[in-house]
C-alpha cells in the first residue's frame, strides 16, 4: 500500500539570491538525504564558480589571465565552457562570458556614462576568441580578462538539483533559484505548479503553471542605472561595450533551466531585435517591451 | 539472405524515430536494463547451455566446463 | 536542427544533468561493486544437484579504467545418465550412474576495459578447474557507440583450451580448443523501446565427446559415447525491451534466439518477462521460456549391429526434445546517502520441464529421458 507524500519546502540564500525549493517524498530519511545532497551541489557550485570568492577555481582562472600559467579544469567546466561556446556562436557573439571585464565602467555607483576611451580599454579585453583551450586546460591571455559564468550556472545547479533527486526518485518538485525555476516532475495529484512573473509595465503578475521544463528569466526591471534621465540595463553587449536597448524583460519556457536562462539573455541582447527573434525561432516566452507592451507565445506542450 | 538481412536492419534503423537526448530518462530506468543481473543472467545460461544444446548471443567470457 | 535543440544538446553534455546516474563522461561506471549470489539447481527423479557460489567485484581505475574479478565455486552431486538401454519388454529406458557423484568447480575470471569517448575497449581471461577438466580462456572486445549515442555496435572474440583427463581412465589425456566470436548492435528504437541483436560464430576442435557416456548396440554391447572431433555453432539472438509508462512504469522484455550447428541440430528459444516495479524500489518479474530442438544427425536412442558408425552417441542433450519454464524473480533496492550508495537484494525461483513431446513438430521417441528441474537464487548486490 503506498504512502502518501509528504511536502518539502527550503527556503535559503545562495548563489546571491533568494531561493526556495519544494517536493515531495514518503520518508524522512529521503527528506534528510535529499537536503544534503542540495547543500553539497550548492556549496560545490559556489566553490568552483563564484567570482567572489578568491580561492574559486574562475579565481584562479581569471587572476592567471596573462601570466602564462593554464589552469587544468574538470568534465564539469569543459562541459560549461563548451556550453558557453556554442552560446556564443548561436548570438553571433553577443553571449561572450569574457564581457565580465565590462562591468567595472557600469555598475549601480556610476553617475556618468564610460568614455569612449575608456570603453575601448575594455574591448580590448573581451573576446570568446581569445580564450586558449583544450579539452583539459583553458588560459586567458591578456592581463585583466575575465571569465565570468554568472549567465549560466544559476540554471545549471537548478538543472542539478533536478537531475540529483530524479535520481533519488522523487519524481514532484519545483526548484526556484533566483527566480530561475526548474520543475522535477507534477505534484502528486497530477497538478502543475502554479508560477507568477513580474510584469513590469503595470502591477499585475502573469500566472501560468507547468508540468515539466523551466522557466528563466532576463530583464532590466530590477537591476539597472538611471543616468541623465535614461535608463540603463545590466546587460552589457560585449561588442560595443554597452548596455543593451531594447525588450525591458524577457521569461522563456524550456525543457532545461540552463537553456531557456540563455535564451532569455539572448533575447535581451539582441536589443531591438528581440521580439523578433524570439518569434523566429519559435520559442515559447513572455516578453516586455520598453514602452510596456507585453507580448507571448506559448505553444500547447507547455499547458498540458 | 545475407542481403535481406542486411536491408531489413537498414530499413528498420531508418524507421526508427528521433529520440532527443533529454528524453531517454525511460531507457535508463533499472526495469530497462537488458542486463539487470549479471550473475543471475550468467548462471541461467550456464544451465540452459549444459542441458541443452543451444549457446551462443549473450557474450559472456567463453570458458568451458565439464558440464554434464 | 533548431535553435533550442541546438543548445539543448549541448546543455546535456554537462555532468550535472546527466540522466540516471552520476556518472563522469569518460565511463559509465565510476562505482565499486560488489556482489554476491548463491543459487540452487536440482533435477527430478533423485538426479543432479548443484549448489553454486559466486563472487564479483568491479573497481574503477582512475578516469578511464575498470578492472573486474570473478570467482566461483560449484558443488555438484547426484545421480547423471550415462546410457539408454532395451528393456525386455524393447523400450528404451535410460541408465543412471549411480547416486555418489561428487565434483568441485572452481572458476576465476578477471578483466579489464578501457573507455575511450566512444569506445570501449575490454580484455579478460580465467581459469576454471575440477578434478578431471581444465579450461583456461582468454577474451578480448570492443564497442562503440555513435548516432547521438543511439546505436551501439559490438564485438567479441573469445578462445578456450581444454584439457580432459577423465576419472578412471588416468591414462587418457584429450584436449578441445575453441574458439567464438560475437558481433550485435544495440538501438534505441524511441525514447521507449530499445533492441538488441547479437551473432555468435563458434567452432570447437578436439576430443567433443562425453568420456562418461556409453551407447547401447543390440546384439553388441556398449560403445563410447564417440562424437565429431570439430563442431561449428552459429546462434542468432534477438531481443527486445519495452516501456509501459501507464502500467506503473513496468516494462516487457522478450528475447528470441536462433541456433544451427553442424551436428544436425537445430534450436530456438523463446524468453519473455515482464518487469512490474510494485511499491518502494521493488521490483517483480514473472517470466516464461520455451525451448525446442531436434536431434543430431548422429544420435540415436540405442543403436544395433547395423546402424553403428564410427561417429555415435545416446546423450540426453543431442536429442530432440522441448523445455518449458516458468519463474518468479522479485528484486529490492535500498539507496542510501553514505559510502555505500545502493544495496539491491534479489531472489528467483523457477521451474522448467524437458520433454520430448515438447519438440516443436513432435516426437515420437518417448519420454525416457525426461525430466524436470528448479532453480533458485538469491544475491546482494552492492554500489559504493
Amino acid at each position: 500500500m503506498r504512502e502518501a507524500p509528504y511536502l518539502v519546502k527550503m527556503s535559503f540564500h545562495a548563489m546571491g539570491s533568494p531561493c526556495h525549493i519544494q517536493f515531495y517524498v514518503f520518508k524522512s530519511a529521503q527528506e534528510k538525504h535529499a537536503k544534503s545532497v542540495i547543500k553539497q551541489c550548492l556549496s560545490g557550485l559556489e566553490q568552483r564558480y563564484s567570482r567572489y570568492r578568491k580561492d574559486s577555481l574562475i579565481s584562479l582562472i581569471n587572476q592567471r589571465a596573462g601570466s602564462g600559467k593554464e589552469t587544468a579544469i574538470d568534465a564539469e567546466m569543459l562541459g560549461l565552457l563548451n556550453y558557453a561556446e556554442q552560446c556564443y556562436q548561436e548570438s553571433d557573439g553577443l553571449f561572450d562570458i569574457t564581457s565580465g571585464s565590462l562591468r567595472n565602467l557600469w555598475g549601480v555607483d556610476k553617475q556618468s556614462l564610460p568614455s569612449e576611451q575608456q570603453l575601448a580599454n575594455a574591448r580590448a579585453l573581451i573576446g570568446w576568441q581569445k580564450i586558449e583551450r583544450t579539452t583539459s586546460h583553458v588560459y586567458l591571455p591578456i592581463k585583466g580578462m575575465q571569465l565570468d559564468f554568472g549567465g549560466i550556472v544559476k540554471e545549471y545547479a537548478a538543472d542539478s538539483i533536478a537531475q540529483l533527486l530524479k535520481n533519488r526518485g522523487i519524481e514532484s518538485g519545483i526548484i526556484e533559484l533566483g527566480g530561475d525555476i526548474k520543475i522535477i516532475g507534477s505534484q502528486p495529484n497530477g497538478n502543475a505548479w502554479p508560477i507568477a512573473i513580474r510584469n513590469p509595465s503595470n502591477q499585475n503578475n502573469l500566472q501560468l503553471s507547468l508540468h515539466s521544463g523551466s522557466l528563466a528569466s532576463s530583464g532590466d526591471y530590477e537591476r539597472f542605472q538611471m543616468i541623465d534621465g535614461v535608463r540603463y540595463s545590466h546587460i552589457l553587449n560585449p561588442k560595443t561595450g554597452k548596455p543593451t536597448q531594447g525588450l525591458q524583460a524577457v521569461s522563456i519556457i524550456s525543457e532545461h533551466c540552463v537553456v531557456s536562462g540563455s535564451l532569455a539573455t539572448l533575447a535581451m541582447l539582441k536589443g531591438k531585435q528581440g521580439l523578433a527573434w524570439l518569434k523566429e525561432n519559435k520559442l515559447d516566452f513572455f516578453c516586455c517591451e520598453e514602452d510596456g507592451t507585453t507580448h507571448q507565445h506559448l505553444s500547447t506542450y507547455t499547458l498540458i | 539472405m545475407k542481403k535481406i538481412i542486411l536491408t531489413a536492419l537498414v530499413l528498420f534503423l531508418t524507421a526508427c524515430s528521433p529520440v532527443k537526448p533529454w528524453e531517454r530518462g525511460n531507457l535508463a530506468l533499472p526495469q530497462m536494463a537488458l542486463e539487470g543481473d549479471a550473475q543471475e543472467a550468467n548462471f541461467r545460461q550456464h544451465t540452459f547451455f549444459s542441458k541443452e544444446s543451444s549457446s551462443g548471443g549473450y557474450g559472456g567470457h567463453g570458458g568451458g566446463c565439464g558440464c554434464n | 536542427m533548431s535553435l533550442i535543440e541546438r543548445l539543448s544538446l549541448a546543455a546535456l553534455a554537462l555532468p550535472g544533468l546527466l540522466v540516471g546516474g552520476e556518472a563522469q563522461a569518460g565511463r559509465a561506471e565510476e562505482l565499486y561493486h560488489a556482489d554476491f549470489q548463491y543459487a540452487h539447481y536440482e533435477e527430478s527423479k533423485g538426479r543432479m544437484k548443484v549448489d553454486v557460489f559466486e563472487l564479483s567485484a568491479v573497481a574503477p581505475i582512475g578516469d578511464k579504467i575498470t578492472a573486474s574479478v570473478d570467482l566461483v565455486r560449484d558443488t555438484i552431486s547426484g545421480a547423471s545418465p550415462i546410457l539408454n538401454i532395451k528393456n525386455s519388454d524393447g523400450k528404451v529406458e535410460q541408465y543412471l550412474s549411480g547416486a555418489s557423484i561428487f565434483e568441485q568447480r572452481d572458476a576465476l575470471a578477471v578483466g579489464l576495459s578501457y573507455a575511450f569517448d566512444d569506445v570501449n575497449v575490454s580484455f579478460g581471461g580465467g581459469v576454471s578447474g575440477e578434478h578431471d577438466y581444465l579450461s583456461r580462456h582468454l577474451n578480448t572486445g570492443a564497442s562503440w557507440t555513435f548516432n547521438k549515442k543511439l546505436t551501439t555496435l559490438s564485438f567479441t572474440a573469445s578462445v578456450a583450451f581444454d584439457e580432459i583427463t577423465p576419472t578412471g581412465q588416468s591414462d587418457v589425456k584429450n584436449s578441445k580448443t575453441s574458439q567464438k566470436y560475437l558481433m550485435g548492435i544495440t538501438q534505441v528504437i524511441n525514447k521507449n523501446s530499445l533492441l538488441q541483436s547479437n551473432m555468435t560464430f563458434a567452432y570447437h576442435k578436439g576430443y567433443l565427446s562425453d568420456p562418461y557416456k556409453a551407447v547401447y548396440v543390440e546384439g553388441v554391447g556398449l560403445e563410447d559415447d564417440s562424437r565429431p572431433r570439430h563442431k561449428f555453432q552459429w546462434a542468432w539472438l534477438t531481443r527486445y525491451v519495452h516501456y509501459f509508462k501507464t502500467l506503473n512504469k513496468a516494462a516487457l522484455h522478450a528475447d528470441y534466439r536462433l541456433y544451427v550447428d553442424d551436428w544436425g541440430i537445430n534450436g530456438h528459444t523463446l524468453e519473455l518477462s515482464w518487469h512490474q516495479p510494485i511499491a518502494d524500489d521493488w521490483l517483480i518479474i514473472p517470466r516464461f521460456r520455451y525451448y525446442t530442438q531436434n536431434e543430431a544427425n548422429f544420435y540415436q536412442a540405442t543403436f544395433d549391429a547395423m546402424d553403428i558408425g564410427d561417429i555415435h552417441s545416446s546423450d540426453y542433450r543431442l536429442t530432440g526434445f522441448g523445455t518449458l519454464g516458468v519463474g518468479l524473480k522479485l528484486t529490492k533496492s535500498f539507496h542510501m546517502a553514505g559510502y555505500i550508495k545502493e544495496v539491491k537484494l534479489q531472489m528467483a525461483a523457477d521451474y522448467n520441464d524437458r520433454k520430448a513431446s515438447y519438440q516443436i513438430g513432435g516426437n515420437d521417441e518417448g519420454s525416457f529421458d525426461d525430466f524436470s528441474f528448479y532453480m533458485i537464487t538469491a544475491s546482494i548486490n552492492m554500489r559504493f
